[in-house]
């Protein structure tokens, strides 16, 4: 879990510098039309909606050995954590630049709310699918190796 | 020419043997009169493989408590490949030229060693790993069965090494990370595309979470005081308990100033380089070394 917050810190603060470095360089260029932020949030909303559906739907109870039934608990409490950490990070930042188009400049160097946005977003949706990837293919592992129990 | 030895001394610890401790010597002794025993009777086969052990050669003195010995460890002709030297001359060399030396019914030498037990201990060229089968072939030779049964303990060299009052925890591992397992040549791409992955996901692969939590097993055991007036020799005894010669190497020992001795380090052992002309004076040579061992660890 700790070793997962920090991953989410780094990766969040290298999204905040690359979209201060995108709109230092580009100013007055939006990283993606307006048109297309609503998308985003969407794919990203729908892509919350079926991992914690995967988490929920997990083969966990069904785990006989202690080590991994308690090792794929804490993955998927880490998982679901921070999946809800992002989601409503993303949330609160579409909130905000919905109301506001805020752009400050500070001894030369921009800060744009809706760059800082849109890039953690797509940073939101790697994580996401990855996360859901890996979460499916460590249940099929576990599926497959119940099966063959059974057949046994 | 030359040949180097290292020689590991392994204390004779078995319940029965170590009561009257010159009783296993005195058996060996006894079982290896010449007119009782014909080389035939001392082969044995070892389980799983079409090797056999033999006592081949020893010599024993009526006045002195020690047997001076040769092992044989012999295998089946058809096991092992001649590989005649114009094969050298070819791109390559196929398994299937190969010839066997000879055949089912002949046994040839795999490996010579040298042994020299006395009443306290067992001096030989065996390494730790393959101890267990000899204490097998002498309780097999000498019909040792139950409390009976010869049982080694590697003696430990712990002089200028450790001292007990510096001792802080004992780690006993089995040493299987999954670093350890898996040996890949990964190009960059490669390597980049793991590094992202586990930047990106916090999930891991099943054959990870076993082989981080099932086979990464690990015992510690920490000292939080110990007692200035235990002797080191006390230390040495406990050890030796705890350490044994095919576990040697997943036992660390952690001082109080952090470092870290593999239990492995702390086998004794005589290194020595035997240089001779024929195999009668290499032998001669060895047995004399043994012999010399055998007194200096006696005045201990």
């Amino acid at each position: 879990m700790k070793n997962s917050i920090v991953k989410l810190i780094v990766g969040l603060v290298i999204c905040l510098l690359l979209s201060i470095g995108y709109s230092t360089c580009f100013k007055n260029e939006m990283l993606v039309p307006n048109s297309a932020i609503n998308t985003i949030f969407t794919i990203i909303g729908v892509f919350f909606s079926v991992g914690m559906s995967l988490i929920i739907a997990s083969p966990q109870v069904h785990i006989k050995n202690e080590t991994i039934k308690k090792k794929t608990a804490d993955i998927l409490k880490t998982v679901k954590s921070i999946y809800m950490i992002l989601f409503l990070l993303v949330s609160a930042l579409y909130i905000f630049i919905l109301n506001n188009d805020a752009e400050i400049i500070i001894k030369g160097i921009t800060i744009n709310a809706q760059d800082i946005f849109v890039t953690i977003c797509l940073y939101t949706l790697i994580k996401f699918v990855m996360n859901f990837n890996d979460m499916y293919n460590l249940f099929q592992s576990i599926k497959d190796e119940m099966d063959q129990d059974v057949v046994k | 020419m030359r040949k180097q030895f290292k020689f590991y001394a392994y204390e004779i610890v078995s319940g029965d043997l170590r009561n009257s401790s010159l009783r296993f010597v005195e058996l060996l002794k006894a079982k290896l009169r010449p007119e009782l025993t014909i080389v035939q009777d001392r082969c044995m086969p070892i389980n799983g493989s079409h090797d056999e052990l033999l006592l081949s050669d020893f010599s024993t003195q009526s006045e002195k408590q020690f047997v001076l010995g040769t092992l044989f460890r012999m295998t089946t002709a058809d096991t092992i490949n001649n590989i005649p030297s114009e094969y050298f001359k070819a791109a390559k060399i196929s398994e299937n030229d190969l010839l066997p030396l000879g055949s089912s019914d002949e046994l040839v030498t795999k490996h010579i060693h040298y042994f020299i037990v006395g009443k306290k201990y067992f001096i030989t060229d065996i390494p730790n790993s393959r101890i267990s089968t000899i204490q097998k072939y002498f309780n097999w030779l000498l019909d040792l069965s139950g409390d009976e049964q010869l049982s080694l303990r590697s003696k430990l060299d712990l002089q200028n090494k450790i001292q007990l009052k510096n001792l802080s925890k004992i780690i006993f591992a089995e040493n299987l990370s999954s670093s350890n397992l898996s040996v890949s040549n990964k190009t960059m791409w490669q390597t980049f595309g793991t590094l992202m992955q586990n930047m990106l996901s916090d999930v891991q692969p099943l054959d990870v979470i076993r082989e981080r939590n099932l086979l990464n097993a690990k015992l510690e055991i920490n000292f939080k005081a110990i007692k200035k007036n235990v002797e080191d020799d006390k230390l040495d005894a406990a050890l030796a308990t705890l350490i044994t010669p095919t576990t040697a190497d997943n036992i660390f020992l952690v001082l109080k100033d952090g470092r870290k001795i593999n239990a492995g380090n702390l086998l004794w052992y005589r290194e020595f380089v035997a240089e001779y002309e024929n195999v009668n004076e290499l032998s001669y040579e060895v047995n004399r070394k043994l012999l010399s061992i055998f007194n200096d660890l006696a005045l201990q």
